[in-house]
């Protein structure tokens, strides 16, 4: 019942604006305006989930990938932290978006969904991210059409205008918005300030479209960032409205409480981690990413950490440094662990959340010590692929990354034919 | 469809550009090219991942900013490399002369400050202004991307509907604080003691804190628990109040710093509001004058104030009997709300001087707002609303323009909204209209001059980080900013005002990065002497230091070197430097035995160009080449993999870096950014001064204590602080490089210029920028300071225009 979406509307405005950006759809135009119901198969079999998760200092990769391909490795020291679901992922080696050479080292945690090449550089201008394409396409069919979560406030999801959605970094924001239910007062004041909202967004609109006629041409484009911005919150409050006169799900566990150290890196993510399961577990939301921010200071809470996070991660070969890192990536892999575990538990009508969820995990850089960007340590997890094994590409000649993410696309039911720089559209040897 | 034609016709234009950028090299270069340059770089070879055979020439950014490279490793004699075949002086001319040409128009044709959204401080001190009262929006907003540090660029502001939700949701609560009132509210003065909060009450029922026959209590402790919050200020309506703490240092022979933190110590929206010293001998008092908020109130916190456990628990004798130090608080005094107008300036702007009337209370509810009462809302909320909107749009505006917003309004009456809620809702869309969230400067083209208001507004926001003022839109409406002397006068008033620290404040942390003073936490075992009021003096001094160079007009080269430094107690121990006693910062001359003196030797600095634990040069190197000496570092060549460096086996970061630079790619590149990074070894991560590096592992224990602990670090490697700089020569230690550096005056002036630049209009300088840089830097001269260059830089072409 709750996967019927309510407004064909939203659908179609924002696929149009996708059409215009890199992401080719297979649909002919027209079709995609055929409302968004209509495709939908109704009962809870079709829902499909997506969660991608970047860690912006690498993972040092001898301790991730195994030393053979295909099935039967030896589980490397991080896959062991997540020994009770690696029959239910995938490790990947010799992956990675094209053309990432760019501003700084660390220039790719932009563009880590986006696949945009060379980011940083002059002229660069970055592309839709892979979770707001999924999104779009589901439009109203949950609560919240995507969380873009976040240790430190950036996040991984961009528009399609090229703007950095900001970031959730609040769990307790979170977890209000999704499960804090409000009386009735507030509810009926929610109403009226949506309603006024939306005459807000009228009036502003036609005052935007007047100054277009005032303005340079580099700075229509901005306007337009503007405009889209309007008509999507339009589209977005006529959806929340919907909503706000169906009760929000109750769940057991208790609102969490923000950490303010942000050093914390552990402890964020294992709020966001568990909020995330609950998301999905009421359905509140099918999309969702979640960057881990690095450090420039030691994590607290890890023992035998001495050095900053970043420091670390320009290991030199260095043992030592390369010692404290694994102690830090470690903690990270069992959080990634109870987290698959945790939907891998939760049942959906006899079948194992995870199953319906396809879980990536990685960095936008292969070998953080050198800023190399290509390589990239990736795990995908859940989502009923055929799991179990390494599937190791040519560390020369890497297989797009884009090629993944139409596959991952196809899996939520977009009908994709490219995004980015993809050559396929699906991984040879995933299915 | 309409989105459809929309994108229809953007793709086609796409393709447009795309074929109009793609263009040959002209002839005027190509001589020149293949007698020199094609024997490495052609299609076979092309070294550094550059081929000369079929490169794209034109105003494609990306090509444009290669052909820059270029023109500057030629300019620099770096190519063609030493060992080739020199050209001829008059074919170089020729070939950099038509180069330059044809760089110059095709960044002016394209050059141009996009439409640049409020970023979340000037939408927070616009508000301010407008509104005239503070409210706790600014938390609401996304944090702004930024550009070489600043978040001014316009091209990086970008726009989301989480954004724009936000600022919806922005508008709707700083209008909901606006405070309507039917009378003006009268300021009174109560007095509080400790003796009364919550903490204190507890504190002295279980013999923590000492109660006086005076009514003085005495806090043995100032931190979490007992609770210094002052719970009884109770404030209801938000307001500027004056607080007076008085008191003194309990059984101390010294005097005490005291840390007052503003907020309601629920949410994390707590701020502090400064330090401040109370004697030990007498009495003294701390006053402070702050916007509160409702149901705000202060905490003091001392650092290092604790109760031994043995006292704590030992009931009254043993608090009788405590000879250590604490803090005696006589009387707590608040007076207020202090506004000398009211009611607030956004009630006369927006309801005029219409009168109010109270709402009674609904069944077991507090007072409702007042209501706004107007005889005739049509005319007078058209009236209204056009005065509201120009204020906000800053520039005039007619009454069809205002329309719209008249429209909701009475849309809004028309659906049974009160007077009051209409007009709320329309200066809710006035504050999400374009012209309010973004600087719109009226103009069709890159390059064109800026009309008067758009002028005023770079102005203001440059200066007081805000919308322009009464009297500047005055100077704008008469046409007088577009004289020199009209501008220069409007400026000179703008630097008058308070408001100034906000443009010192944000452009120095922009600038110099101080943004991320938190971003590393320096190690406690290894820097024990690292505390909260050096980390927030720290960032104090620097921009005490860019305000001082500013008032005084000092020389840009001031930054490098200077006989003065902008110290308090706490910075000047941390400096080695005796004599100055307080938590203000004020100039102190640097004595001679000290290394102290210019941006250089300052903690802020030195702590945000390392991480908590070591100091690399590379970073560093970079840190002075980019924002000292305007060198910006290209990223490596396209195609060519990342290099792991390997320093395994190397003992010192100096022997890491010796181990990288051996790769001859990384070289060219390295020997000019490490070097500065060398002479800074000589500071350590929170800018102490170090003759060894101090470590937790190896190293030769050390007899120091601190708080009565002996500190736990040991002092390992001495430090090697020699190096070369490029073009300059070289040197031994800091003192010799920064008197190195002193050659490089014009480089300081002009990075300072282009800073300011960046900052004021909103855009990257660029090709066509260079040559009225170095113009400024030439009419500044040797002498001119600081304020001249900012003068010649709010006078200049790229400042003024689009």
């Amino acid at each position: 019942m709750i996967n019927q979406p309510f407004n064909p509307r939203l659908r179609l405005t924002r696929r149009t604006v996708l059409r215009g950006v890199g992401v080719a759809l297979a649909l002919p135009l027209l079709e995609a305006m055929t409302p968004a119901g209509a495709q939908e198969p109704s009962g809870t079999s079709a829902i499909r989930r997506s969660v991608s998760i970047c860690s912006t200092l690498g993972f040092h990769r001898p301790f991730l990938e195994p030393a053979t391909a295909g099935r039967g490795y030896e589980p490397t020291p991080y896959l062991a932290r997540m020994k009770g679901v690696l029959d239910r992922l995938t490790v990947i080696s010799g992956m990675a978006h094209q053309d990432q050479n760019g501003g700084n080292g660390h220039s790719t945690e932009n563009t880590f969904l986006t696949a945009a090449k060379h980011p940083g550089l002059v002229g660069f201008r970055n592309t839709v991210s892979l979770d707001q394409v999924m999104a779009a396409h589901l439009g109203a069919t949950t609560r919240v059409p995507y969380l873009s979560l976040s240790t430190s406030g950036a996040s991984l999801a961009w528009t399609p205008g090229g703007v950095q959605i900001p970031g959730d970094s609040s769990a307790a924001g979170v977890y209000a918005r999704l499960f804090l239910q409000g009386t009735a007062t507030e509810i009926a004041g929610q109403k009226r300030g949506l309603e006024r909202g939306r005459s807000i967004l009228d009036t502003v609109t036609g005052e935007a479209k007047r100054l277009a006629g005032d303005i340079g041409p580099r700075d229509q484009d901005k306007l337009e960032q503007y405009l889209t911005s309007v008509r999507d919150l339009e589209s977005d409050l006529l959806a929340s409205q919907a909503w706000l006169d169906r009760p929000k799900p109750t769940v057991a566990t208790p609102a969490p409480k923000d950490i303010s150290d942000r050093n914390e890196v552990i402890g964020r993510m294992r709020q966001m981690l568990a909020l995330m399961v609950l998301a999905l577990q009421t359905d509140s939301t099918r999309v969702i990413t979640f960057r881990v921010e690095g450090l420039g200071s030691p994590p607290s809470g890890i023992t035998g950490v001495t050095q900053g996070w970043h420091a670390l991660s320009h290991h030199g070969k260095d043992p030592k440094k390369i010692d404290e890192l694994r102690l830090i990536e470690e903690a990270l892999f069992a959080e990634f662990g109870t987290f698959l575990s945790a939907l891998r538990a939760a049942d959906e009508n006899g079948t194992p959340l995870l199953d319906r969820t396809a879980v990536l995990i990685g960095s936008n850089l292969g070998n953080a010590s050198a800023h190399e960007w290509r390589n990239l340590p990736l795990v995908l997890a859940g989502g009923g692929f055929a799991h179990g094994s390494h599937l190791s590409f040519d560390q020369q000649n890497n297989q797009p990354l884009s090629n993944l993410f139409v596959q991952l696309l196809r899996y939520m039911g977009v009908p994709a034919e490219r995004f980015g720089t993809s050559t396929a559209t699906s991984v040879p040897g995933l299915v | 469809m309409r989105p459809l034609l929309r994108l229809a016709g953007v793709l086609q234009l796409l393709a447009v550009q795309l074929a109009a950028g793609e263009q040959g090299v002209p002839t005027t270069l190509t001589p020149f090219i293949t007698t020199y340059c094609t024997e490495c770089h052609d299609h076979d070879l092309a070294k550094g991942g550059l081929d000369l055979t079929s490169i794209s020439y034109g105003a494609d950014p990306a090509v444009h900013t290669r052909w820059v490279r270029i023109f500057d490793r030629v300019t620099a004699g770096e190519m063609p490399p030493p060992k080739k075949p020199r050209p001829e002086t008059g074919q170089l001319s020729a070939f950099l002369g038509a180069l330059e040409r044809d760089l110059t128009a095709q960044h002016r044709a394209q050059r141009s400050t996009v439409l640049r959204r409020l970023n979340r401080s000037e939408y927070h001190h616009t508000i301010e202004d407008l509104l005239g009262m503070q409210v706790p929006q600014y938390e609401e907003l996304p944090e702004d991307a930024r550009s070489h540090g600043f978040d001014t660029n316009g091209e990086a502001l970008g726009l989301s509907t989480v954004h724009l939700q936000r600022y919806l949701a922005a508008a709707d609560l700083v209008l909901a604080s606006l405070q309507l009132r039917a009378s003006p509210l009268p300021s009174t003065t109560r007095m509080l003691s400790y003796a009364d909060t919550g903490g204190g009450q507890r504190a002295i029922k279980e013999n923590m804190w000492l109660k006086r026959d005076d009514g003085t209590v005495v806090l043995f402790s100032a931190g979490a628990f007992p609770s210094t919050i002052v719970d009884n200020l109770k404030i209801s309506d938000g307001g500027t109040y004056r607080i007076r703490l008085r008191g003194r240092a309990w059984q101390s022979d010294k005097p005490m710093t005291i840390a007052l933190w503003i907020g309601n110590f629920r949410s994390a929206d707590n701020r502090l509001d400064g330090y401040f010293r109370l004697p030990a001998d007498v009495p003294g008092t701390i006053e402070l004058t702050a916007w509160l908020r409702p149901g705000d109130t202060i905490r003091p916190l001392v650092e290092g104030l604790s109760l031994p456990q043995e006292v704590k628990t030992g009931g009254p004798a043993a608090l009788a009997a405590y000879k250590g130090r604490g803090l005696a608080v006589q009387a707590i005094e608040i007076e207020g709300p202090l506004q000398a107008q009211q009611p607030l300036r956004g009630q006369r702007l927006l309801f005029g001087a219409l009168p109010l009337k109270a709402v009674p209370p609904a069944k077991g509810k507090a007072a409702g707002a007042p209501e706004v009462i107007s005889a005739d809302p049509q005319r007078d909320g058209a009236r209204l609303l056009l005065g509201f909107a120009q204020t906000a749009f800053r520039h005039p505006i007619n009454e069809a323009q205002a329309a719209p917003y008249v429209a909701l309004m009475r849309d809004q009456l028309a659906h049974g909204a009160t007077f009051t809620q209409a007009m709320l809702a329309a200066a809710s869309a006035v504050l999400c209209a374009p012209d309010f969230l973004f600087l719109v400067e009226r103009t069709h083209g890159p390059g064109e001059r800026l009309d008067d208001f758009s002028i005023a507004a770079r102005l203001s926001y440059m200066l007081s980080r805000s919308a322009p003022d009464d009297e500047l839109l005055r100077a704008a409406g008469a046409g007088e900013l577009q004289t020199p002397t009209g501008l220069r006068a409007q400026a000179d008033r703008l630097l008058a005002r308070t408001e100034v620290r906000r443009f010192i404040a944000d452009f120095t942390d922009g600038w110099l990065d101080l943004r991320n003073i938190d971003a590393t936490t320096p190690d406690q075992k290894l820097y024990p002497e690292f505390d909260d009021e050096l980390r927030v003096a720290m960032v104090d001094e620097t921009r005490a230091f860019i305000g001082e160079l500013l008032a005084r007009n000092l020389p840009p080269v001031t930054l490098i070197s200077s006989d003065f430094a902008m110290l308090n107690e706490r910075l000047a121990r941390h400096y080695g430097i005796s004599g100055v006693d307080g938590p203000e910062i004020r100039r102190v001359s640097v004595p001679a035995d000290s290394h102290r003196g210019g941006l250089l030797t300052q903690a802020s600095v030195l702590k945000v160009s390392a991480n908590g634990t070591t100091t690399s040069p590379v970073i560093r190197g970079v840190y002075v080449m980019e924002r000292l000496l305007g060198f910006q570092p290209p990223p490596p060549p396209p195609g060519v993999a990342g290099l792991e460096p390997d320093t395994r086996g190397a003992a010192t970061i100096r022997d890491q870096l010796a181990k990288h630079r051996h790769l001859e790619s990384c070289n060219g590149c390295h020997r000019i950014i490490d070097p500065p990074g060398f002479a800074l070894e000589r500071f350590d991560v929170i800018g102490g001064w170090r003759d060894r590096v101090r470590s937790l592992g190896d190293g030769e224990r050390v007899k120091a204590d601190r708080d009565g602990r002996r500190v736990g670090y040991k002092l390992a490697a001495p430090v090697d602080a020699s190096g070369e700089l490029v073009g300059v020569g070289s040197f031994r230690d800091f003192e010799d490089f920064r008197t190195l550096l002193l050659s490089q005056r014009e480089r300081v002036a002009a990075t300072l210029a282009s800073r300011l630049l960046v900052f004021g209009t909103g855009r990257d300088m660029g090709f066509s920028d260079r040559a009225v840089i170095a113009q400024l830097v030439k009419a500044l001269g040797a002498t001119g300071g600081v304020r001249d260059l900012l003068h010649l830089v709010i006078e200049s072409e790229p400042f003024l225009s689009k």
